[in-house]
Parts: structure tokens; C-alpha cells; sequence
């Protein structure tokens, strides 16, 4: 039978610390994208409602398959069923 | 997506309130501020010390700029503008590292010069920097033209142009052939919405998108003078020269040497000859035109290769990267049969494909 709905991890698969962005005061934009994030994603509350978390400075996702997989679908404007 | 409301900055993350990307520009408002605040200039004291080279050893800008010298041959003018501006940059910032704090830079721009000179190179480049220096939150370069922005029916325009600029937050917009946008003596034109749309992201995004125009100086020129408030929006204009053909002919063998490939001395000479004529023909567009004539030697190095490989020759590697003279001299240029279309009018007047080169 075909799992639907939010990928899980396997027990047995340490998830990947993926750091999305810093926040930097010294810088006048005051964060910055590291470049591993989904093309095209840009606004922090979007990456945050995608599931992306804060630890410290670092904006970051344990599960960056998943996290490009919904944000693909919110560019095309698509909303996943969740029945 | 939504994009940033005008007024209020982008969120910075919880407990991180948005920065104002609108300052009130009313007297009165501005010394009520200022009353309130603590004079930075005052509460820091003179001798607080900078760690420049902590600073400037993180950004790494250096790299991109060695890296900008390393393959841009000549426009020292543009390699000397360009330093100028990271080190504003940077000076910028480490005013910041002491709480000297100040509203963010103008950082739009305009590149003119004629085809092939380097200018989207050099934006590329401006992308990292920007990057490094912490100006832009991706660094990433999106390049349009007029048909990526204007739509051709009523309605089309504006979210044409909005998914162009949602493309390019957070980095650099490169607009070429701007002039192209507006077309001020067709009033039913639409890409008068692009440049409102355009004018009203350069002044209040200013710390989320760098928008480059580029073109040829003449028409660019023109377009700020039929636009008003667009050229007071670009806080540097940079020119780019065309290449000599001393530099030209560096420039081919850099190119040359990037793709593992060498010109034999009988080559260069004949390269020299090759570009002398074909500086004189129309559609000459420095650097691009340099490429395409090499792409056309290394076929017919290619084709001499294969030939002799058919007749049972031993290929050796010297072989394989070198350029020999009759590769560069079977061009049509040489037969003075280069390809001669009528002479073209307006901005195609340098420029254009070579592909007869």
C-alpha cells in the first residue's frame, strides 16, 4: 500500500541537519540564504510554514526533500489534500 | 508567494522585529528620532577598534575580485569601479560592526557599452560580491529582456513583471537592452507598467533586489531622459570601452586556454590577421565575437583532425589542443565572402549573430 501524505524517516535514518540561512547583524540585510534552499524560495515566514526551524542564528530543516516538495507545490499554487 | 509589503522589511525570525525600508523623510519626525536615540557618535568612543582584516578576510570578497581580474581581460576602468564600490561596501560594513549603523546604499546600476564587452560577466560577478558583503540575502542574477517583462495584452504586464521580480529578490535583476521596455512614442504601450512596477521596487526594495540595466550608451541615455526618476534611482553608471585588438587578441587566448586549447605562433599571427579585417565588418561584437570565431576554428580543427585520422594519421594530444594557422585562416573573412546582410539600422548596428564568422 502507498503511504500518502508526509514522508517519514526511517528509525534507522539519521535525518540531515540542513542549515537554510544564517541571521547576521553585521550584514545590512541582516540574514542570508546558504544557498541549499529551494530555488525560488526567499520569504523566512514561507520557509518557516514549509517547517523550516530556528536554532540560534540558523534557519534550518531536518527533511529538505520534503520541505522543496511542499514549496513546489505552493508555487504552482497547488494545495496538497489532507483528507 | 506574497511579496514584502512597501514600508515594512522582510522578517528576520522570531523575536527580530523588520527593518524599516522606509524612512520618514519629515523634519519634524526625523528629530523626534533622533531625540529618542542614543547619538551613536557620542556613546562610541573614538578610539573603538575595527578588526578590518577579520573582516574583510570573512567577506572573501577578494576572491571574487582576483577572480574578476583573472577573467576579464582589460576594463581596468570597470575592475577599478567595481573595487570602489565593495570597498564602500565594506567600509559600510564595518561601520556596522561598531554600531555605526546607516540606511542601506542605492547599489542599482546601469552597465552600458556595446555587445560583448563583458557586462553581463561583470554583473554576475556584482552578484557574489553583494553576496559576500552581505548586501543581498542569495546573490543569485537574473537576466531579462524586455519580452521576460512585457506582456502583450491588457492585464498581462503586471504579473509578468511580478514574477520576474519575485525571481529575483535577494539578488540582482539584469535588465538588457532596458531602453527596450518602454517605448515612449507608443503611448498604448505596456511596458509603462513594467517601469512603474520597476521604479516603485527600486525605491522601496532596496535591500531586497539590485536591478542593472545595460544597453548601448546612446540609448540608454535616452531612456533616463524619458523617464524621469529612473536615473536618480542608479547610483552608478559604468561604461564599458570596447576591447583593442591587442586585448581582443588576449582574450582569445584566454578563452583558448580555459577550453584546453592552444594557438600555434603561425595560429596567433593568423588570429591577429583575422581580427584586423574583421574589426572593420559590420556586427562586431568584441568578446562574443572572439568566442564565436574560435568555436569555428576548433571545427575546423576538428574537421583536419578527422581527416587525418580517417587516413590512418596518429594523433598525439599536441595535436588535439593546438589550433594550427589554416584553422583560423579557412574563415570567410579571409575570402572577403564574409556574410553580409543589409545594413542594419538602430541598436543592431554592431551587433547580432556571427555565425558566419
Amino acid at each position: 500500500m502507498l503511504a500518502l501524505g508526509r514522508p517519514r524517516m526511517s528509525d534507522s535514518v539519521p535525518a540531515e541537519r540542513v542549515v537554510l540561512g544564517r541571521r547576521d547583524d553585521t550584514t545590512m540585510v541582516g540574514f542570508q540564504w546558504t544557498g541549499a534552499e529551494p530555488e525560488g524560495l526567499y520569504e523566512l515566514y514561507e520557509a518557516e510554514s514549509l517547517g523550516a526551524v530556528w536554532e540560534g542564528d540558523e534557519l534550518v530543516t531536518y527533511n529538505l526533500g520534503h520541505l522543496a516538495h511542499r514549496f513546489g507545490h505552493d508555487i504552482d499554487g497547488y494545495m496538497e489534500d489532507v483528507d | 508567494m506574497a511579496q514584502t509589503q512597501a514600508g515594512s522589511g522582510p522578517s528576520l525570525g522570531p523575536g527580530v522585529p523588520p527593518r524599516d525600508t522606509q524612512e520618514p523623510y519629515g523634519r519634524g519626525k526625523v528629530d523626534e528620532r533622533f531625540a529618542e536615540l542614543e547619538d551613536p557618535l557620542r556613546e562610541i568612543p573614538d578610539d573603538a577598534v575595527v578588526d578590518a582584516a577579520a573582516i574583510f578576510r570573512e567577506s572573501r570578497v577578494d576572491e571574487v575580485l582576483d577572480e574578476m581580474d583573472r577573467d576579464l581581460i582589460a576594463l581596468q576602468q570597470v575592475k577599478e569601479r567595481i573595487r570602489e564600490i565593495a570597498a564602500l561596501l565594506l567600509v559600510d560594513r564595518l561601520r556596522r560592526s561598531i554600531g555605526l549603523e546607516a540606511s542601506a546604499p542605492t547599489l542599482h546600476m546601469s552597465f552600458t557599452g556595446n555587445p560583448g564587452t563583458g557586462k553581463t560577466t561583470v554583473a554576475a560577478k556584482m552578484g557574489k560580491i553583494l553576496y559576500k558583503l552581505g548586501y543581498v540575502r542569495k546573490g543569485h542574477v537574473v537576466s531579462v529582456t524586455r519580452d521576460d517583462l512585457v506582456g502583450q495584452y491588457v492585464g498581462h504586464t503586471a504579473p509578468k513583471t511580478r514574477e520576474v521580480l519575485k525571481k529575483a529578490m535577494g539578488g540582482v535583476l539584469f535588465i538588457d537592452e532596458a531602453y527596450h521596455i518602454y517605448r515612449v512614442d507608443n503611448e498604448r504601450d505596456y511596458g509603462q507598467e513594467t517601469v512603474e512596477l520597476l521604479l516603485q521596487v527600486m525605491e522601496n526594495e532596496r535591500e531586497n533586489i539590485v536591478v542593472i540595466m545595460a544597453g548601448y550608451k546612446k540609448q540608454m541615455d535616452r531612456f533616463f531622459a524619458d523617464v524621469p526618476g529612473l536615473s536618480s534611482r542608479i547610483a552608478h553608471h559604468i561604461d564599458f570601452p570596447d576591447y583593442s585588438p591587442n586585448e581582443l587578441m588576449d582574450i582569445a587566448r584566454l578563452m583558448a586556454e580555459q577550453q584546453r586549447y592552444r594557438l600555434s605562433d603561425e595560429a596567433e599571427k593568423a588570429f591577429g590577421d583575422y581580427l584586423q579585417l574583421r574589426l572593420g565588418q559590420p556586427r562586431f561584437a568584441n568578446g562574443r565575437s572572439i568566442r564565436n570565431a574560435l568555436d569555428r576554428a576548433r571545427m575546423r580543427q576538428a574537421i583536419r583532425l578527422y581527416a587525418g585520422g580517417r587516413d590512418g594519421d596518429r594523433l598525439t594530444k599536441k595535436d588535439l589542443v593546438t589550433i594550427e594557422a589554416d584553422d583560423v585562416l579557412k574563415s570567410r573573412v579571409f575570402e572577403g565572402g564574409f556574410y553580409r546582410e543589409p545594413e542594419p539600422v538602430g541598436d543592431d548596428a554592431r551587433a547580432g549573430p556571427a555565425a558566419h564568422e
